[in-house]
Formats: structure tokens, sequence, C-alpha cells
């Protein structure tokens, strides 16, 4: 690409208005950013919720975030971020709940199989510490890079590294039958 | 590198087929409302959190409904939980009063009003912290605007009477009340590098006294803040079972040493945690192990977070910062 090329490219980006970057982000990344929460969350009907109200907080930054990167990193915070809270709002729930488990998962017609690997794999991201906890998500799930964790989750890249490595070895702990069995 | 690609697999494959409802209609139904924000505070504050309980409870229960169209009998007001924004209120050290980072419930403004505030809410200063140890320096409808300038966030204030400094504020409070609003709205809105302050669309040179010419940056975290911030539990949190508490601190070797005093003031529990750094001249995060409270009988009781004493009787004792917690 010629540099004239590359310049034309800049100014030719899409000026999408809030709504368009709505739809064209929400195609995009809805399942993923779900997927993600839910790994953080457990339970799916939390994090749809969690992941809609990341999608309502970025149509109404619209203004400042202006570029699609720009646009999903700040989903990815987001949604970090109130999964996250959701969690506190259903500790303080739960006292309620007796022994209401999160409902594990919907998928009625899901192979049973693969339904209770979901939930063994959900327990233990669960039982890890917060911060692992999220910096294995996203780097596992989304495949972010260092520099890119630490952006979503506002701490320094060596602190994602050691987040990684202390949460990777209780991962690996926590699901060596898995891990040994039949992969 | 193996063993972690097979981690990565199993980890990533666990939701990867996974088929979330489809929202896009519920979310366009909440953005065509215009100002999401507006929506939000006109539904009121106390009524939405107990609302964004029941929603949350429901699907504890496992009974939400999980339909590809939006559900009509829900309106999006019962599931959206209150929006939190971040604040910087003042509290007492041993080295006088510093700023704390709270997380609090945005205030419900006038939605006329909440259309002036764009980006930065510095209306959360006017509000009464939940944490009785925390205080604001700014009175009531100090606040009327605020919008984004380049990298600058300009802050619209009310009164041109708080150019001057009150006779009951002392020239370090006034100080702080200023780092409060930079602190406050840098936090809020991260491509913010300074805070601007104006009435009636003309810059203020000063407030409280204190010289505003300039754009201003605010001081270094370590000057300003107080060195031990608890960021969780919230002031009275119903903690029952097990809870992580989380917080930012700077203390030495990074460490940070947490207690739970009954009502008596007896320790019932202690334990410490590490920060992920400290020295430099900002706060670092902390997160403890997970804290069993299940043996602890019903009631309340604090939650101290505390730096470690290197004071050896001289000089400053360490930055503290406490919650009050309801254990269930």
């Amino acid at each position: 690409m010629t540099h004239a090329e590359t310049g034309a490219a800049v100014t030719d980006l899409p000026r999408w208005s809030a709504d368009a970057a709505l739809d064209e982000l929400y195609a995009a990344h809805w399942r993923r950013l779900v997927r993600l929460s839910v790994l953080l969350v457990r339970d799916v009907g939390t994090a749809e919720e969690v992941v809609q109200d990341a999608f309502v907080a970025m149509h109404g930054r619209w203004s400042r975030l202006r570029e699609p990167d720009l646009a999903l990193a700040y989903l990815r915070q987001t949604v970090v971020n109130r999964s996250r809270s959701a969690l506190r709002h259903r500790a303080v729930v739960a006292r309620h709940a007796a022994d209401a488990q999160p409902a594990a998962l919907p998928g009625a017609d899901e192979p049973a199989l693969r339904a209770d690997r979901r939930e063994v794999v959900l327990d233990a991201m669960r039982a890890l510490p917060q911060r692992q906890r999220e910096v294995l998500a996203l780097r596992y799930y989304l495949d972010l890079s260092e520099a890119e964790i630490a952006d979503a989750m506002a701490i320094s890249r060596g602190a994602v590294k050691s987040h990684a490595s202390r949460g990777a070895a209780a991962l690996r702990t926590l699901l060596a039958d898995q891990l040994t069995g039949d992969l | 590198m193996n063993h972690d690609d097979t981690l990565a697999r199993l980890v990533a494959g666990s939701v990867a087929d996974l088929e979330p409802a489809e929202r896009l209609d519920e979310i366009r139904a909440r953005t065509q409302r215009t100002g999401v924000r507006r929506g939000w505070y006109a539904a009121g504050g106390i009524a939405l959190a107990t609302a964004a309980a029941v929603a949350v409870f429901a699907v504890l229960a496992g009974d939400e409904p999980r339909t590809t169209a939006p559900d009509p009998a829900r309106s999006p007001s019962q599931v959206i939980p209150p929006p939190e924004t971040t604040a910087f209120f003042v509290g007492d050290t041993p080295r006088g009063p510093r700023l704390f980072r709270d997380v609090v419930a945005l205030p419900i403004p006038d939605p006329r009003k909440a259309e002036r505030f764009q980006g930065a809410s510095p209306l959360v200063l006017e509000t009464t912290p939940a944490d009785p140890d925390y205080r604001t320096l700014w009175p009531t409808d100090a606040f009327a605007g605020s919008s984004l300038d380049g990298d600058v966030i300009e802050i619209e204030l009310a009164d041109p009477a708080l150019r001057e400094r009150p006779g009951t504020m002392t020239e370090h409070e006034a100080e702080l009340a200023v780092d409060q609003v930079i602190q406050t709205v840098r936090w809020q809105v991260e491509s913010a590098r300074a805070v601007r302050f104006s009435y009636d669309g003309n810059p203020m040179d000063q407030v409280f006294g204190v010289p505003t010419n300039e754009p201003l940056v605010g001081a270094h975290d370590t000057e300003v803040r107080s060195l031990m911030s608890i960021e969780y539990p919230s002031e009275e949190e119903i903690v029952s079972g097990a809870f992580v508490a989380t917080g930012e601190n700077n203390g030495t070797e990074a460490t940070m040493n947490w207690r739970i005093e009954d009502a008596t003031g007896a320790v019932v529990l202690d334990g410490f945690a590490t920060a992920e750094g400290w020295g430099e001249d900002r706060l670092f995060p902390w997160e403890t192990d997970p804290i069993d409270v299940s043996e602890l009988a019903p009631g309340s009781y604090t939650f101290v977070a505390t730096n470690p004493d290197v004071s050896d009787g001289e000089g400053f004792p360490p930055d503290t910062d406490t919650r009050t917690i309801i254990v269930e």
C-alpha cells in the first residue's frame, strides 16, 4: 500500500453514527463478549445483562470513542468491570436464595457431556481469585496480548503476568482430571 | 507452553458453542430514549436498586425467561443496576486529611441539568458519602456543567462565591477540594489530562483561593491520597460465607494488613495481602485471599485495612481505612 493510499484510508474511515456503531459492534462482538462474561460470572442470564449494559454505555459514549477499536477496548473494559460488580450484587442477593446455585446454563438439548465439562470449567474459574480469573478469561478466550489485558483491567503488564502464571497453575490443578482425560 | 495451550483450549472450548439470546432490540430500545442517563435518573435510584436485586434473584432462581425478542413485560429499568461512578472524598489520616477513592451510585439530578454534564460527573461530590468516615468539601449546587475540550475537562461552577475560600476551610482543605475534583473527573474520563474551572463561560482564576489560571493536572497520588484505601467491601456491605477484599495502597514491601474487629473492638480475624507494588508516587491494587467469615456470629463488624507500621514510634502511624460490614 502506498503512502497516499494509507492516507486516503484514514480519511475515509467510516464516520459511524452511535446507532450504526452499535449495530456493527453488536453484530461482531455480542456473542464473544457474553461468552467472556460467562467465564467471569458463570451465569448466562447475568452475562447477557452485563454485556447489554456495556453496549448501552458504549452507545452513550460513542461521541468520545468514535473509532471501532477504541469502542471495542471500552466494551471489554466495561464488561470486565460490570461482571465484577454483578458478582458483588449477587453475593448480596444470594443470602435470600438459600442454596440456589446459579442456574448453571441453558441449552436443554445440549449434549450432557459438553454441558458437564462447561460446568466443571466454570466452577474451576469461579474458584480463582477475581483478578486471576479475569486475566485468564481475557487471555484464553479472547486471546488478548498482555498489553491489551493490562488495558482492559487497568493494571500493569507485570501484574498481568503474575496473575496469569498463578492463575494458570491453580486452574491446572483444579482441572487436572479434564487435562489428563479425554481432550 | 503446551500445557498452557491445552488449558486455553479447555477454557475457551467450554463457552465456544454457547449461544446467548439476542438483545439488540432491547439495547436499541434503551439507547433510543435520548440520554440513557436521563432514563436511569428519571426512574429513581432506590426503586432501581430494588428492581436490580429482584432481577438478579430471578436469574439465581433459574426462571429467567430467555427469548430472542424483547420481553414486553420487563421494562428496561427493571434490569439495569444503578449506575456507579468513582468519587474521591476526604477522610482523616495520621498525616492530616487526605482523599479516599470510593465507588458510589450516580446521583439523580434534574434531567435538564443532567444534559449539561458531558463525560464527567462532578455532581457526585455534592453527595454525602456512605462511609461516615468520609466527607466532601463541596457544597450542594456547586456544579453547573462539565465538558471535554481535547484532553482538558472544563468544570462549570454554579456560584461565583466559590472563588473565595470560606472562613471555615483551611488552606490545605481548599487544595484538597480542588484535588477532589481533579482526581474524580480524571478517574471518570480516562482521556482527560487536566481540569479547568469556569463560571458563566469564563475561566476562573482561582477556586477556594487556589490559583486555577492554568489547567490543573493535580498532585501525585501519594501526596493527596490516603496511602490505604478499601475498594470492597463497601460501607455496610452484607457478607456471608467468604469474601475477597480489594483496594489500593502504597505500603512497605507492598504489604497490607487487614483485620476484622467485633463491636467491642476485639480482633476476630486477621491476615495480610500483597499489593502489586510499592514506592513510586502512586497507589497499587491489592486483593486478599478469600476471607472466611462463616464461623463468625451474625452481626456488625469493622473491616480494617492498614499499612505496615515502620514508624518505630517516630513519625506518623500508618494510613488506615475501615468499613463496617454485616456478617449474615
